[in-house]
């Protein structure tokens, strides 16, 4: 929150402005204090741009009698302090560290950052992690001005290394799609980290199960699917393997509604709910395709009409990533072992020629 | 000033597009006048949500489609759900300049999403302070309920009486939303919460419908009213920029204003309609008014003197909460239903002795505020 504040009349704003119309007087930033609920309400009815519900509105009031109208997902309580950053969970500070600099886990670090955890963003090598570092200073400049932007910064940390694991609340492996790769990481991390540390998966195609192979203490591993873009997605599946333990899944929880997502439980599965639902869709629009019911765009068109899905399915496909989508496909298939989830030649053809979609500004579509 | 002639729709579910509702209401409102259209010299149309609801603004101009060759000024007016009362106000300030004039007030949007409705109703709150923040309409005057229960030790019980009483009314009143509807107490007390701890039967509903007035310079007929009071409050739109969470105080200048021009006070008003777009404004505006002392309109709820037979009955014809909300047309059917009983024309729901009327409009969580004081005979 920033309020604009006249240094002689003490009339305020909260939006920017250059100088008093009442008394010319110059403006300045208003400090603000430590926010007390005062008030909230819990809200049950979606809006278009609040659609997960119930969810709380509070207002917030600090010693000066600055107020906030805050948006949480979380219980308040009356007179109680509120930190903004942690959206409600303070006072201990969560400490986050993300593996893999890629499109989540770039999003996930910014995520952490703007609910107030403390990050350390481990990359491969200097020029990813400059790259996520780049983006993520970008993202946060869109919403808060250079100070807070630098300030919010300060609990971010870049490394090659294996950071020191002591007081992690949490570590979230966001590497590629890769089973092996991902076992490696395990493996190395679990032989330096506490046995109690939490490791979550971000992918959204592999077994739980099979990676916990990987891990000493299999019951704190656990699944932790985000959405792209984390900070825009209200979704987190947080998948239970085989031998993830109750209170695992409690934790993750936790975190996951300080974090003011909506965490959905569910079984270690192919594809989980969203991709084993949406994965056999794409691919059937790709299969209408091959054999010449409609065109691309009109596939797309039909679907955004007739469904009111934001995006077609082709759309979607390309903003996912065709190598994504068709890794995802495959696991399913292999593991479900039926013809209907197989990836179509259409699609694999794209993947085999580098066409993944919009980040390699081709895919079904051109951008 | 006088309101010579008076026009609405049955405010509910319309198949009506929204120039034929407005033509409605215009044609009823002029048949009520001994003024005819072509003596009408501007038109002040009131609306609030058509440009999100159906991509459809600049309704000044589909009023002149409606009334070919006419040629008139038209100007549209918006302040959210106080556009009506504000269109209303606007006409009279123009009145040196016109012998007569025409204000009509319309909505549609029954046949929007109720998830993509309640978005753009939102839209009369400040974006990035309240609209990011989830901060939707139920959950403002929610707020606003808490503190003044908090405050006051008023109840949800009296919202409930509040409620039951304007759906009683109109029962009375065929043209309202919810005339079919028998509505008791048991149904009010266990309807789902919306927005803690205001519940399904604390909201007006979703309505379509328009509402239409003709004022004139003189008196033009022994049925004609007489405007003597008029004020309008504006205030910071989001609840974070106030002081006060338990009064308006747009609605405590607007007051002011009107009872000042009309030389009376509250305790002169004999028929009231109140901006009960949630309960708790119905509570909360009989404070602002002057009808009670702050914190004190739980007595006149409870010892039943809001109602028909009361001292001070108001919302006759089932308030916002239970005759329809229809926004752009609200503040001017609250007219409507003043000038009915005024003229001793409201039927089943007359009030006896009805020779004062106020009638007040809010717009956002009392971002504007409207008041009009009438005289009748």
């Amino acid at each position: 929150m920033v309020i604009w504040k006249c240094e002689e009349c003490g009339k305020k704003w909260r939006y920017e402005i250059d100088k008093c119309i009442f008394c010319e007087g110059k403006i300045k930033l208003e400090d603000i204090g430590d926010l007390k609920v005062i008030g909230y309400t819990k809200i049950f009815i979606p809006s278009i741009q609040h659609p997960e519900i119930p969810y709380y509105s509070l207002i917030l009031e600090d010693e000066k009698g600055n107020r906030i109208i805050q948006k949480s997902f979380n219980k308040p309580s009356m007179g109680a302090y509120f930190s903004l950053e942690s959206n409600g969970k303070n006072p201990a500070k969560r400490n986050i560290i993300i593996i893999g600099t890629g499109t989540m886990g770039t999003g996930i670090a910014h995520l952490s950052l703007i609910k107030g955890f403390n990050v350390i963003l481990m990359g491969r090598n200097e020029k990813s992690l400059e790259k996520a570092k780049n983006r993520i200073q970008e993202r946060l400049l869109k919403k808060n001005t250079q100070d807070e932007t630098n300030q919010i910064l300060r609990r971010i940390e870049y490394t090659l290394n294996t950071p020191n694991f002591e007081s992690t609340d949490i570590i979230i492996e966001a590497i590629a799609e890769d089973m092996r790769a991902k076992k490696e990481i395990f493996n190395n991390i679990t032989r330096v980290c506490p046995s109690e540390t939490i490791i979550a998966s971000n992918t959204s195609s592999l077994s739980i199960t099979e990676l916990s192979e990987s891990i000493s203490h299999p019951e704190r591993f656990v699944g932790m699917h985000f959405f792209n873009p984390p900070d825009k997605m209200d979704l987190v599946e947080i998948v239970k393997g085989r031998k993830t333990s109750e209170s695992t899944i409690e934790i993750v929880k936790q975190i996951t509604t300080e974090m003011n997502k909506k965490p959905i439980i569910v079984k270690d599965s192919p594809g989980f709910i969203v991709n084993r639902m949406l994965m056999p869709f794409i691919n059937e629009a790709v299969n209408l395709l091959e054999e010449g019911v409609a065109s691309k765009k009109d596939i797309d068109e039909a679907i955004k009409t007739g469904l009111n899905h934001p995006m077609g399915p082709f759309e979607l496909a390309d903003f996912i990533g065709l190598d994504v989508c068709l890794a995802i496909l495959e696991s399913i298939s292999s593991n479900l072992d039926e013809e209907k989830y197989k990836p179509s030649e259409t699609l694999i053809q794209l993947v085999n020629n580098g066409h993944l979609g919009k980040k390699t500004k081709k895919g079904f579509y051109e951008y | 000033m006088y309101i010579s002639g008076i026009g609405r729709t049955e405010f509910g579910f319309s198949k009506q597009s929204l120039p034929q509702l407005i033509y409605k209401a215009i044609y009823e409102a002029i048949k009520d006048s001994p003024i005819s259209i072509e003596q009408i010299d501007a038109i002040f149309v009131s609306n609030f949500l058509s440009g999100l609801c159906d991509n459809q603004l600049h309704l000044n101009s589909i009023v002149s489609s409606l009334l070919p060759e006419l040629k008139i000024p038209i100007i549209r007016i918006e302040t959210a759900c106080s556009s009506g009362a504000t269109a209303l106000y606007q006409s009279l300030i123009s009145m040196p300049h016109y012998r007569n004039v025409l204000v009509v007030g319309v909505e549609k949007m029954t046949h929007v999403d109720n998830i993509k409705l309640t978005g753009h109703i939102a839209s009369a709150s400040d974006r990035t302070l309240d609209q990011e923040q989830g901060l939707i309409f139920p959950a403002n005057y929610a707020l606003i309920a808490q503190q003044h229960f908090q405050r006051y030790n008023s109840t949800h019980e009296d919202l409930v009486l509040i409620s039951y009483k304007n759906h009683q009314n109109a029962n009375l009143n065929p043209l309202a939303h919810f005339n079919y509807k028998k509505v008791t107490m048991e149904m009010i007390e266990n309807a789902p919460l919306v927005a803690a701890p205001l519940t399904l039967f604390d909201c007006s509903p979703i309505s379509d419908g328009a509402a239409a007035l003709v004022i004139s310079d003189k008196r033009t007929s022994s049925r004609d009213i007489e405007i003597i009071g008029m004020g309008i409050g504006t205030d910071f739109i989001s609840l974070s920029q106030r002081k006060e969470l338990t009064s308006f105080e747009a609605t405590k200048i607007a007051a002011k204003k009107a009872y000042d021009m009309a030389k009376v006070g509250p305790e002169d008003i004999n028929v009231a309609e109140l901006h009960d777009c949630f309960t708790i404004s119905e509570l909360i505006s009989m404070e602002d008014l002057g009808f009670c002392k702050p914190g004190e309109g739980k007595y006149l709820v409870r010892e039943k003197r809001t109602m028909i037979k009361g001292d001070i009955p108001i919302n006759t014809d089932g308030g916002l909460k239970a005759n329809g909300h229809p926004m752009g047309a609200s503040g001017i059917s609250q007219v409507y239903e003043i000038v009915m009983q005024l003229r001793k024309e409201a039927g089943k729901r007359q009030v006896q002795n009805a020779n004062l009327g106020l009638s007040h409009s809010l717009g956002g969580i009392g971002g504007t505020s409207v008041v009009h004081i009438f005289r009748g005979e």
